[in-house]
């Protein structure tokens, strides 16, 4: 149980060293220890996008710059407007984040390429934003253009990089090859260093492509059970880490089962709920299209109910009941 | 807030300036060592200073008055000292006294504790602690509710009393009504965040009231530390989970909060393990509400898992990030405070977590992939192995390393990677994708799994199981066992031996079923034992019970295969045992006892018909009868009740008894009810057959008093039921119903009734056949009813005789029936040809017509031999279509003269031996009588030959005619000693065979050609005295005894007055004819005879008389009968 550690006002924060506002738009403050100096407050004025700073000392005219990797500290004052969509990105509002981001970008642009960047970073949180709201034209173009990407760590490349697969979903039979040749490309440049909602990303781009190619597939169930392994991939490599992608994915998974071969003719016959006897007959896949369904209400929905899996929810059956602990 | 700091630091700015007399009494130092006293956890010291102080310059003197502006300080740090103490309810008291008294406002005193701390270099007095002292009265009280840390001692209802100061302090906050020095602490997010706590630990929670603080949390300024953060959810969860109807609060909670928990990648890192940890008993909570069926909170269970899991930060996500905070902050040793985010970032922070993070990481501990992989746990406990599968497939290609941490240091992480690989393999399995459950589990191979092991082993046959691949179960059933050598009543050991037994079942293995089944009754070990992993009772039950019935059948089997009605008896043996053991008639007690009886009876059926003597059989009959009772009575619910009243019903239909036999009735009408209510696909079938019967025998056998009218329309409503509640497309009822339908009519309208239903029936059945690529010959049957009904009933209904054209029309084009069929189609082309041949037989007077008729039989028949090639009939119909072919040439005084069709009838044979499937016998009969047609001598041979190998085969369909064959062959050919030898070997081995009397005949005619008078006399005369019933055959043979008489010519042997008189063999050639001719004449046969054996006794009265009209026989005759009369008179004398 924490508590209030202080019984005063002395709270730790007191303690810390306290940032200068920045007083002028399109400038940002940053704590540097510029080499051979103390660390001190600096105004940056702006970079050459390749890890050099311009900065004006206090009380000089002259503008003087150094490289960032040179610093014994080198770290940018979060901006107001970075930390309020910040705030909407961490508090799941993408719409504003994305908005916000995209704003800060513009703005600090002439600042990108500095580790911690607003403008970089901005950039980078408008493209998750994007992703996660499954915007693929808005990630096809953003992914695009990173300003001053070299900055980013190796996760966060791993993360652009993924989102140049999840651009390349046109729901076209050809792209699923162009998917594929892109997401072995990402596990040789990037190997396990890739999160779970990127690698997420590239899951569901195969997904989708996979989907595509039922068109002209000869094995439409072949290509069926394909998409539907990797949304259910998808899915499960967010880890409820993030909820659109995979709600989506598990979406589509269910719709691709319930047109599976016979599942419907069997759904047309059986009983709502189902009942033990019924459920354990019933097809795998007709199973586990209701099973997906329930997954996706309990653990995914919000706001208007899925048609589909309110449909197929209706037959679930909780094939745990009364099966006791090592059975 | 730089402008205030602490009490201490007024009151240590304050002693600076005062006057050294007063250090003495030290009214302003004095706090300093309150403040040590406290550290040094001398609480009493300290209070008793404060308090000395306050008395000393508490009064009304001069050194009072000046000092009175200090004592606030020291009224207050009592509070402090209690609270620091843990004294909270002194400390409250303190805070509240504080608070209470009216002279700390004093302003003329206020003023000077202002003026003091400005020359201190405070902006601020006491004048914060009016305010500021609800709060840690709210403070103090939420202590007291809380209880120490760790334990439950805490004054739930002290929460109350909590909640309200907090919210009236947080009142005073949000209206500005504090000081600025207060305003400035930002509090508000974390009063807000305390309530949030305050309002789920109560006594009796308010989530709805903590949600919307922990929304407020979010929106006011004050911002919430992280740690304060984590410790609040994980009070959260605690007290949700503590009573898990409450579970779903958990992911409201955060979900009305998210900004609270999702943190940026180096912040979180720091709590991976506590999020995992408390969506791991999230998960506890799902998984135990599954299993008691309470699926709303299963559901709220798994979507604050989901939730929880959800707040595990990517290990190498939180790495880099830590690296990266770590390289820009450098050196720098103090925390560092980014202003608009309220984020701290310290250096040292970042180095101890990326230590931390890496350090897990390199011994597989990446709580992602345990989140990943209790994801999928939960999607399968839902029900989806998709979604499970996706997530095992998402461990296997990226978190191969994955490994559970050790309990302590000194021992090892547990390597996931076999497991995972374990469990996506048997995920493929049951998402049917087998052949990469086959590589993931090729991977498992010789791979040391641990305790794993034996549940991997038992998987693996488990597996085999679901795929019915029984000839592996085995093997792996017996891999099972050696690993509970010391456990054998644990479910898995008993599950393998188990499968042993059934899988030998299954592949039709019955003598290694018998030995498994009978070893494992004998062992006694199928039994259910109190324990975790032991059979249930009825689980033991189940398999014991299976266990018999596998036996039973084997052994049942084994006795039909084997020729050995003695296995019966050691089936009815084993079902005696197994009654005696299973004595209940409760199905949870005996799970197949229903089904034991039913193999019973099969067991005592199947020795009654291979019984030697008609009482033994009669016996197991009864004893059938008995048990199919046993059935009726306690299992009346059975599927298998309807079975057993059919049953029953046919063993008394079979009774010689009309009486035992009209008892069948009743049993026949609650089988047909008792399929019909079953409503299944066999149910049906069972009052199908029960229906037919009924409908066949109603009228034999009526009910008491019921007329014979009334009988045979209850046995028509039968009938009609049939059509309703038993009639299926492929049942094997249907057809003979429809036949026997056909002849119930009583009326135009029954007649169109039935004529429509036989239509539709034969429709369907052949379409049902020609899908199936099957064949019934009852279609044949139902065809030719039909045909003959369709005919018939044109006359009879309406008036009207068919002409050729018009029949040929309407069967041609039957409706319902398939033009692709051949099948069917010829069929209906035989069936029209024999229709024609019936006309064919009423035109013998009328030559010119016969031979019109016949010429269009052929006609039709040529046109079916064009249309119909051998490879587009099934084999019935190609043996059919060929025997036709070979009955047809054989009218011919020369069938080797028709070569055309000759070759026909060779082809459709060949095409059925080529084939080599059904029929084949049937076939190279009907090919060696074709073949026998020809005068090639290759041709005969090789004629002979199938001969020769058919005449082997026992069944005397086939082995009968092959042989009859072959003499007519050797016959013809003049071997007649061959013949012979053929012949003889028919007559001893094919007794009571339809051709005996032609091969009788041959015989006499093979012993004529050698030249064995005698012998073919005895083979006439054996035919002859057997057969003077059949006419035709008779004198066939009574003609070639009076040949043979004749031509032996032996004159009269000795006097009629002595012994040893002996008439001439011209006398008994003629005299055997004329005593047969007299036989038939007298005996009225002669009015009954066919025009063949007409033909044949003509032949012989025309004979007799020939040789009747001979002189030496006239006089020999007339001398008999004079001596005849001469002894009759010598006699009456």
């Amino acid at each position: 149980m924490k508590l209030f550690k202080i019984v005063g006002f002395a709270l730790a924060a007191l303690s810390c060293v306290h940032f200068a506002e920045a007083q002028q738009a399109a400038k940002l403050t940053a704590v540097v220890q510029t080499p051979g100096a103390k660390p001190g407050v600096l105004t940056l004025e702006r970079s050459d996008g390749e890890g050099t700073f311009f900065y004006m000392p206090k009380g000089t005219d002259q503008l003087m710059q150094a490289r960032a990797s040179a610093c014994g500290m080198f770290v940018i004052q979060t901006p107001a407007d970075m930390a309020k969509a910040l705030r909407d990105y961490y508090g799941g509002d993408y719409a504003d984040a994305r908005k916000g981001f995209a704003a800060v970008k513009k703005k600090y642009a002439h600042l990108a390429g500095l580790p911690g960047s607003p403008g970089t970073m901005a950039a980078l949180y408008e493209l998750v934003c994007a992703a996660r709201m499954l915007d693929i034209p808005a990630v096809k173009t953003l992914s695009a253009s990173i300003p001053g990407e070299k900055v980013l760590n190796p996760v966060e490349k791993g993360q652009v990089e993924a989102a140049k697969v999840l651009a390349l979903v046109d729901d076209t039979p050809e792209s699923f090859a162009a998917i594929q040749k892109a997401v072995v490309a990402l596990a040789k440049t990037t190997g396990v260093r890739l999160d779970s909602e990127a690698y997420g990303w590239t899951r569901y781009a195969l997904g989708r492509a996979a989907a595509a190619t039922m068109a002209v597939a000869n094995d439409k169930t072949k290509s069926a059970n394909a998409a539907i392994d990797f949304y259910c991939q998808a899915a499960m490599s967010m880890h409820g880490a993030q909820k659109t992608v995979p709600a989506d994915a598990i979406k589509r998974a269910m719709n691709l089962l319930w047109n599976l071969p016979d599942v419907q003719a069997y759904a047309s016959k059986a009983p709502k709920p189902m009942e033990k006897k019924e459920w354990f007959k019933a097809p795998a896949n007709f199973r586990d299209a209701v099973a997906m369904a329930h997954y996706y209400k309990t653990v995914y929905e919000t706001g208007t109910p899925d048609p589909l899996a309110t449909q197929l929810d209706a037959y679930y059956y909780n094939q745990l009941k009364g099966v006791k602990k090592g059975d | 807030m730089n402008t205030y700091t602490t009490a201490l630091t007024v009151m240590a700015g304050l002693a600076m300036t005062m006057p050294m007399v007063c250090q003495a009494q030290d009214p302003l130092s004095s706090l300093t060592k309150v403040k040590v006293l406290t550290k040094q956890g001398k609480t009493d010291d300290a209070v008793a200073l404060c308090d000395a102080v306050l008395k000393r310059f508490g009064g009304k003197g001069a050194t009072a008055r000046q000092f009175a502006y200090v004592l606030p300080y020291y009224a207050w740090e009592k509070g402090v000292v209690y609270f620091r103490a843990g004294k909270y309810e002194e400390a409250f008291n303190a805070f509240k006294a504080f608070k209470d008294e009216p002279k700390w406002r004093d302003p003329a005193q206020l003023a000077r504790a202002k003026a003091a701390a400005t020359g201190a270099g405070s902006k601020d007095a006491y004048e914060p602690y009016f305010t500021y002292a609800l709060f840690q009265m709210a403070n103090c009280r939420y202590k007291q509710a809380v209880g120490d840390p760790g334990k439950d001692n805490g004054d739930k209802a002290k929460f109350e009393e909590a909640i309200k100061y907090f919210e009236e302090y947080l009142d005073l906050v949000q209206r500005g009504k504090v000081t600025k020095t207060e305003k400035d602490q930002k509090m508000d997010g974390q009063i807000c965040f305390v309530l949030v706590q305050a309002y789920i630990l109560k006594e009796k929670p308010d989530f709805k009231k903590a949600a919307e603080y922990l929304e407020m949390s979010r929106k006011v300024k004050g911002r919430v530390p992280d740690e304060m953060a984590m410790d609040g959810l994980n009070t959260i969860v605690n007290v949700a989970i503590s009573n898990p109807e409450n579970v779903g609060w958990v992911y409201k909670l955060v979900e009305a909060s998210p900004a609270s928990y999702n943190l940026d990648p180096a912040r979180a890192a720091r709590n991976v393990n506590k999020f995992y940890n408390l969506a791991q008993r999230a998960y506890k909570v799902m998984n135990e509400a599954l299993r008691a069926g309470n699926d709303q909170q299963a559901a709220d269970a798994a979507r604050t898992a989901n939730t929880l899991y959800g707040l595990v930060e990517d290990g190498y996500s939180a790495l880099a990030a830590l690296q990266a905070q770590a390289k820009a902050i450098g050196k720098y040793p103090k925390p560092l405070l980014d202003p608009q985010t309220g984020v701290q970032m310290s250096s040292a922070y970042a180095r101890k977590w990326y230590a931390n993070v890496k350090g897990l990481e390199e011994k597989g501990a990446r709580f992602d992939g345990f989140s990943i992989m209790s994801s999928a746990t939960i999607a399968k406990d839902m029900g989806s192995n998709r979604l499970a599968r996706g997530g095992f497939q998402v461990l296997f290609d990226r978190y191969q390393n994955l490994a559970l941490p050790p309990k302590d240091e000194t021992a090892q992480p547990f390597p996931m990677k076999n497991n995972i690989t374990m469990q996506l393999g048997s995920l493929c399995r049951m998402t049917g994708d087998d052949d990469a459950a086959l590589r993931y589990e090729k991977m498992l191979e010789g791979e040391d799994m641990g305790d794993q092991t034996k549940v991997l082993v038992f998987q693996k046959m488990s597996r085999a199981v679901s795929d019915r691949d029984w000839a592996n179960v085995v093997p792996c059933a017996e891999e099972v066992l050696p690993y509970y050598k010391d456990d054998k009543t644990n479910k898995l050991y008993l599950t393998a031996r188990y499968m042993i037994v059934a899988a030998q079942y299954q592949m039709g293995e019955y003598e290694k079923t018998v030995k498994a089944a009978r070893e494992l009754i004998s062992s006694g070990e199928m039994k259910a034992v109190e324990g975790k992993e032991t059979l249930k009772p009825a689980e033991a039950a189940k398999y014991d019970n299976d266990v018999y019935l596998f036996l039973v059948d084997s052994l049942s089997r084994l006795a039909e295969k084997t020729k050995k009605p003695e296995l019966h008896t050691e089936a009815i043996k084993v079902f005696d045992e197994y009654a005696a053991k299973y004595t209940s008639p409760d199905l949870k007690q005996a799970p197949q006892a229903d089904k034991m009886y039913y193999a019973a009876i099969d067991q005592h059926m199947k020795r009654a018909t291979a019984a030697k003597d008609d009482k033994s059989a009669d016996e197991d009959k009864k004893i059938a009868v008995k048990y199919c009772d046993h059935i009726c009575k306690n299992w009346p619910e059975s599927n298998l009740y309807p079975t057993a009243e059919l049953l029953a019903a046919g063993i008394l239909l079979n009774n010689t008894d009309d009486a035992v036999k009209a008892t069948a009735m009743p049993r026949l009408v609650r089988a047909a009810d008792g399929g019909v209510k079953l409503g299944t696909k066999s149910g049906r079938s069972t009052a199908a057959n029960a229906l037919f019967w009924l409908a066949s025998y109603a009228a034999e056998y009526p009910n008491e008093g019921e007329t014979e009218e009334a009988a045979k329309a209850r046995s028509r409503a039968y009938a009609d039921r049939y059509w309703k509640d038993g009639d299926a497309e492929g049942d094997p009822f249907s057809l003979p119903m429809a036949s026997l339908y056909l002849t119930m009519v009583n009326n135009k309208e029954d007649y169109e009734n039935a004529m429509k239903i036989a239509q539709s029936t034969i429709a369907r059945e052949a379409t049902y056949m020609f899908k199936n690529e099957k064949s019934d010959p009852e279609l044949e049957k139902t065809i030719n009813s039909y045909v003959d009904a369709y005919v018939k009933g044109s006359q009879t209904y309406h008036g009207k005789t068919l002409t050729l054209e018009e029949k040929t029309a309407h069967f041609n084009s039957f409706p319902g029936i398939d033009p692709n069929d051949k099948y069917a189609n010829a069929i209906f082309r035989m069936a029209q040809i024999n229709s024609m041949n019936e006309e064919l037989a009423g035109l013998k007077e009328d030559k010119a017509a016969y031979e019109k008729m016949e010429n269009q039989i052929l006609e039709v028949f040529r046109n079916m031999t064009n249309q119909f090639k051998p490879a587009d009939l099934t084999n019935y119909i190609c043996v059919e279509v060929g025997d036709y072919l070979v009955r047809y040439i054989s009218k011919f005084p020369d069938p080797s003269s028709r070569s055309e069709e000759l070759g026909q009838a060779v082809a459709y044979y060949k095409a059925v031996t080529e084939r080599n499937k059904d029929l084949v016998a049937d076939a190279k009969l009907g090919l060696a009588n074709a073949l026998a047609f020809y005068k090639d001598a290759a041709k005969q041979q090789e004629s002979a030959k199938l001969y020769l190998e058919v005449s082997k085969d026992p069944d005397p369909k086939v082995g009968g005619p092959a042989l009859y064959g072959l003499t007519k062959l050797y016959l013809s050919g003049g071997n007649a000693t061959a013949a012979i030898e053929s012949a003889n070997k028919y007559l001893r081995n094919r007794q009571n065979q339809r051709q005996r009397m032609d091969v009788s005949l041959m015989l006499g005619e093979a012993y004529t050609k050698a030249n064995d008078a005698k012998n073919a006399l005895l083979a006439y005369m054996n035919l002859f005295n057997a057969n003077k019933g059949q006419v035709g055959y008779a004198s066939k043979a009574c003609l070639a005894i009076m040949d043979i008489f004749w031509k032996r010519n032996n004159p009269i042997k000795g006097d009629r007055l002595q012994k040893g008189f002996q008439n001439s063999d011209r006398w008994l050639a003629w005299n055997t004819g004329q005593q047969y001719v007299n036989l038939v004449r007298n005996s009225g046969l002669e009015n009954k005879l066919t025009p063949e054996d007409r033909d044949e006794f003509n032949k012989l009265m025309s004979t007799v008389h020939n040789y009747g009209t001979d002189p030496a026989v006239m006089k020999e005759e007339k001398d008999n009968k004079q001596f005849a009369r001469n002894i009759q008179s010598s006699k009456k004398k």
